[in-house]
């Protein structure tokens, strides 16, 4: 199609759809790309991608945190029972899910944030009253376990009593901030009726201590003798028990350090309160099975040794494996599993077999569960893992056997791939090659910036008559012209003068290889010369000629015309 | 460069700016020359021309009864004696609809006497459409015109509003956004907000919205029920609109120049007259 069909066909399509006035709304609008900035309004439609927030969010949430003390604050009151870990647990999982709702949506101010932090004040104060029930009741356990001992007694007695003070403040703490999260709850229209009973709980606890009656302390240095007691509770425990100790040092000293001994090797150390008393509490872990003795020791003091006796436990290992590959190349299998001894063992070894040979160890983790890769070779294996740590008072395990098949090689789709995408273009690129370049047609362009001359030794001729300025090959286009118009005819004349002339501009422009470029092409490469124009014009008559048929002597005159002028202009001295 | 050259980079840049004149909209916010997103063409375009009609003065309030006054966004500082006008306007059994937050509202409510106070401060609130805390969901709290029972109805950076009979609050989880950074602050307070209120003037009603851009093209149908308010309010004829002292009316000059070209068919059909011409003559004379 002829280019200034196109152009016509695309001017118009604009001129049209600029005269579109019919649309009520302008064209090509769109408030989702607009990212203009309002002083009076925000812009919804860039916001419809996000998440949208809403106070549903949220109450849920400060509920539970109402809700999930009550259930806590009465197993705190029976003494401890076996849900209060558990009701715990929850309540930590609502507190943290509420703080990370806070941050997410930042409310860090007006009422959420005195909620917040009354809250987490009281949940850490729910924390340390399950921590002083547990004392407490393994305190009696241990009045009960050693009866009239004096050193008990007294150790009992100043404990409880350093405890109940303790746990009066704690109560009182409570209570402080049970006021504001009351009134602020209801403003919001949080439902407080479980939250208060809790409240009134923790009332209760305090009003039966502020009641109780007081129990005296026990004088153990009527000698005036100094002295350091120690109890221990439970007697015997097994893997994961938790062993809690008690102790007093009289005189009472505040920030006293007592390093306490486990079979004469210090395991930890200790301060006294202000009364004198100590209490520490350690998880039965690496420690042998069978008895031990517990002691203390401050400066000079040393208390009577405890018994403890650690029992075996014993010990579930499990399981599984996936045959796999490693780094693409290392054929294996992906194991993991657990060794429980009614709880997780945790940091414990775990040695995976092969064929019924150690293979690895692998290290359990906090929660009991370990995970290796075990490189084997290809073919069928049977793994088995084994629990057997000597040091710990636990009994050896070993996980049913697993079978598997293990690939000799891994090859991989995606390498296949790989490999085909390179034979691709390796062949593609000779394939390439090869079509640009034919064997035996592939002839060099001749560089005829060197040679451009010789084009123009046909057309050599006498100086044109009256134009000294010109060079004397100006002016004989014309005769070419029509020698071979009467030779070969007009077409073929034409087409010869042309070449004759782009020659000519050729050498002007530098452009050895102007044969490869139409007519029109050529016209457009020598726009920036002063003779651009009228070669245009020649241009127009030659392809009417040329490639219009046009025998017309009109077309003819115009022509001759057209190439006596170009042959004045593209001869004189060019820039 | 050759002359067809230059007649051919002429007529596009005519039909350049023939485009650009159709495309063009004003800029200005709560227009209703706006086709842009803080325009509000598209409610004004739902307005029926027959029952509608532009108030340019407050003392042509004196010949209507019996109709509904839009006063969206104003910006023009009231005088006492204005303020009669509009009082005296309701009385007589019109319905004046105010839609301000942060433009003269106050200033219109005072001269006019009325109970009801709108406080320019940025509603906030954690019960908000999409990811903004300005854009607050609000619920009906009396069954009135112009809202639909239990619809709630979405606010753009609104105001708050004090005295009058509520007809709309946000919910318990707003706040007033006094330092604006669109969280809350340890100054702020948690609590339900009017933002729409009436008032018995006379035999009429003044009904007040602390927010105008629910009006705006870019709330026009963001969910929940501010599609059947709008068109409440359009479908309430007859319905004038003060462009005395409402933003709707205003263009800038840009906005102006080309409303006054669009607007003359006229012009349009000489534009189009000369621009084809200039098409055709270069076709004539082949430099095309």
């Amino acid at each position: 199609m002829n280019y200034r069909w196109i152009l016509l066909l695309l001017l118009s399509g604009i001129a049209i759809l600029g005269l579109a006035t019919f649309s009520s709304g302008p064209l090509l609008y769109s408030p989702e790309k607009d990212s203009s900035a309002s002083a009076f309004h925000q812009n919804p439609a860039v916001f419809r991608q996000a998440a949208v927030t809403s106070a549903n969010d949220i109450v849920p949430l400060m509920q539970d945190a109402l809700d999930g003390q009550k259930p806590v604050v009465l197993d705190i009151r029976a003494n401890g029972t076996a849900t209060v870990e558990r009701n715990l647990a929850r309540y930590d999982t609502y507190c943290s899910d509420l703080q990370e709702k806070f941050a997410q949506y930042r409310l860090k101010g007006g009422e959420f944030s005195p909620f917040l932090t009354g809250v987490e004040d009281q949940r850490q104060v729910l924390h340390e009253l399950v921590r002083q029930s547990e004392a407490f009741s393994g305190l009696q356990a241990a009045a009960a376990r050693t009866g009239g001992d004096r050193d008990a007694t007294a150790t009992i007695a100043s404990q409880t009593l350093a405890w109940q003070e303790k746990e009066k403040i704690l109560l009182t703490r409570y209570l402080g901030n049970s006021s504001a999260i009351t009134r602020i709850s209801s403003k919001i229209g949080l439902d407080t009726r479980s939250y208060e009973q809790a409240r009134d709980g923790i009332q209760g606890m305090l009003k039966d201590l502020e009641t109780a009656r007081e129990i005296p302390p026990l004088n153990m240095t009527a000698n005036g003798s100094s002295r350091i007691t120690l109890l221990i509770e439970p007697g015997a425990a097994q893997y994961g028990d938790t062993v809690q100790i008690y102790g007093i040092i009289t005189p009472a000293q505040e920030n006293q350090s007592v390093r306490l001994f486990l079979d004469n090797t210090p395991f930890t150390t200790v301060s006294t309160d202000s009364t004198g008393n100590y209490y520490v509490r350690f998880m039965v872990e690496r420690i042998e099975k069978g008895a031990h003795t517990v002691s203390a020791t401050t400066g000079s003091l040393v208390s009577p040794q405890q018994a403890l006796v650690v029992r075996m436990s014993g010990t579930t290992t499990t399981l599984n494996a996936e045959p796999g590959y490693r780094n693409y190349t290392e054929t294996g299998a992906y194991c993991d599993g657990t060794v429980m001894a009614g709880q997780p063992v945790r940091n414990a070894p775990v040695t995976l077999l092969a064929e019924g040979n150690p293979a690895m160890t692998v290290m359990t983790a906090e929660n009991g569960t370990y995970r290796a890769f075990l490189p084997l070779s290809g073919g069928s294996h049977s793994i088995t893992a084994e629990f057997s740590a000597d040091s710990y008072p636990l009994n050896p395990s070993f996980s049913p056997p697993v079978s598997l098949v293990v690939p000799a090689t891994p090859i991989r789709l995606v390498d296949l791939l790989i490999v085909a995408a390179f034979f691709f273009l390796v062949i593609g690129g000779v394939l390439f090659w090869l079509i640009r370049h034919p064997p035996g047609t592939a002839v060099p362009e001749p560089d005829l910036g060197d040679d451009i001359n010789g084009l123009l030794s046909d057309s050599v001729p006498a100086p044109l008559p009256g134009h000294g300025d010109l060079p004397p090959e100006i002016g004989t286009l014309y005769t070419r012209y029509q020698a071979i118009l009467n030779k070969e005819g007009l077409s073929e004349a034409t087409r010869r003068a042309y070449l004759d002339l782009a020659a000519r501009i050729a050498l002007h422009l530098r452009l050895p290889a102007y044969r490869t470029l139409t007519a029109r092409e050529l016209s457009s490469a020598c726009a920036s010369r002063s003779y651009s124009g009228i070669f245009d014009i020649f241009v127009d008559s030659y392809e009417r000629i040329r490639y219009g048929g046009s025998t017309k002597q009109q077309d003819k005159t115009g022509f001759e015309q057209e190439l006596k002028a170009a042959d004045t202009e593209t001869g004189r001295k060019q820039a | 460069m050759k002359i067809t050259s230059w007649i051919a980079l002429a007529v596009l840049i005519g039909a350049s700016l023939v485009l650009f004149l159709h495309l063009a909209t004003t800029g200005e916010d709560f227009s209703r020359y706006n086709a842009g997103w803080t325009g509000t063409s598209a409610f004004f375009a739902t307005l029926d021309r027959h029952t509608t009609d532009d108030i340019r003065s407050p003392a042509d309030l004196g010949r209507y009864t019996g109709t509904t006054l839009l006063v969206i966004a104003p910006d023009h500082p009231f005088a006492a004696g204005e303020g009669s006008a509009y009082r005296d306007f309701i009385a007589r059994g019109n319905t004046l609809f105010l839609a301000d937050d942060f433009g003269t509202g106050p200033a219109l409510l005072r001269a006019m006497g009325s109970t009801i106070v709108l406080r320019q401060e940025n509603l906030s609130s954690l019960d908000r459409a999409f990811s903004d805390p300005y854009i607050v969901v609000s619920y009906p709290s009396a069954d009135a015109w112009p809202l639909q029972v239990g619809s709630p109805l979405l606010l753009n950076e609104a105001g708050t509003l004090e005295g009058g009979e509520p007809l709309l609050e946000s919910t318990t989880f707003s706040w007033e956004d006094t330092m604006p950074d669109r969280q809350l602050g340890s100054n702020e307070s948690l609590g339900r907000y009017t933002v729409m209120a009436r008032e018995k003037i006379g035999n009429g009603t003044l009904i007040v919205l602390s927010d105008p851009s629910v009006f705006i093209n870019g709330m026009e149908d963001p969910g929940y029920g501010n599609a059947a308010f709008r068109a409440e309010i359009a479908g309430h004829g007859p319905v004038l609109v003060d462009v005395y002292s409402s933003r709707v009316g205003r263009e800038d000059a840009t906005g102006a120049f080309i409303h006054f070209l669009r607007s003359n068919t006229a012009y349009t059909l000489i534009a189009a007259a000369l621009l084809m011409a200039a098409v055709l003559i270069a076709w004539q004379r082949r430099i095309l």
